[in-house]
């Protein structure tokens, strides 16, 4: 076998590794890199909010009257990246706590509340009450190789607007 | 990142039992809407890439806020047609059909207050 065949053998070797982990490799590197980012953004936002208008209380505090009152929601779809799904498919194995996917999901949860958050300070109610945090798997279809794994998490609550 | 408007059908919408600052004088029965959506193949396949890198999914994202904004205001319709001009408890659930549809609920009791 002379040289040059040698390196056409190597060269399509890699190619192949290549298109076969290419992705993966990217979304663990380039995916890690995406969602802290959005991480430190989500920690900036709640560090400018200041004081929480947001409670889970069934009723507006004591004592302050109500003049007008609206339903306010948001909702968030949400989704692993192959990498962290694959980790979690490993950790899954052994059982146990699952980092790669408690990251991802705590950022969800975290971002659809400091959106309604946001969309309060916009609007002009004071508070908002009764907050409910909901979630839902979006459908993987059995047969296709749909590979898309999303989770949705609505939060919503009773804004109000003291006197 | 849409949010309802509120006062939609000129009802007041709220989460809690009842309306803060008000009082209730008449339950008129449960209030209901649905709509079944599909997940749009272009917006699927866009969304399948975003899958590599994780993060949010956009295109899902505004799929199921414009089908909630359509349940709820099915709801509100079912409670406008009961005379009602409020409602409260109101309640949202999910449903996955077959075929990577998703159903959405939106559910509460259409009162009437002062």
């Amino acid at each position: 076998m002379s040289d040059e065949e040698t390196l056409e053998i190597i060269f399509w070797i890699s190619i192949s590794l290549l298109l076969t982990f290419g992705p993966l490799l990217f979304s663990a590197i380039y995916g890690s890199y995406y969602q802290k980012g959005k991480l430190r953004i989500l920690l900036e936002r709640e560090k400018e909010t200041g004081k929480d208008p947001i409670n889970n209380l069934s009723k507006p505090i004591e004592g302050k009257t109500v003049s007008s009152s609206s339903l306010m929601w948001v909702s968030v779809v949400i989704g692993p990246s192959w990498w962290q799904m694959l980790l979690g498919t490993i950790g899954s194995i052994f059982g146990g706590r699952l980092n790669s996917y408690s990251d991802v999901y705590d950022w969800a949860r975290r971002e659809a509340i400091q959106r309604l958050r946001e969309s309060l300070k916009q609007s002009d109610y004071d508070n908002l009450i009764n907050l409910r945090v909901e979630t839902s798997m979006m459908s993987n279809s059995n047969r296709s190789k749909d590979k898309t794994a999303g989770m949705e998490i609505l939060a919503y609550g009773t804004a109000v607007k003291y006197e | 990142m849409t949010t309802s408007t509120g006062v939609v059908h000129n009802l007041i919408v709220s989460n809690t039992e009842t309306i803060p600052g008000m009082t209730i004088t008449q339950a008129l029965g449960i209030a209901t809407g649905s709509t079944v959506r599909a997940k749009h193949i272009g917006k699927d396949i866009l969304a399948g890439f975003k899958n590599i890198i994780g993060g949010e999914l956009k295109a899902y994202t505004e799929l199921l806020t414009e089908a909630r904004n359509e349940a709820l205001s099915r709801m509100l319709a079912d409670a406008g047609a009961r005379g009602a001009n409020a409602v409260v408890n109101v309640r949202f659930a999910t449903s996955s059909v077959a075929g990577g549809a998703a159903e959405l609920f939106a559910y509460g009791t259409a009162v009437i207050v002062q």
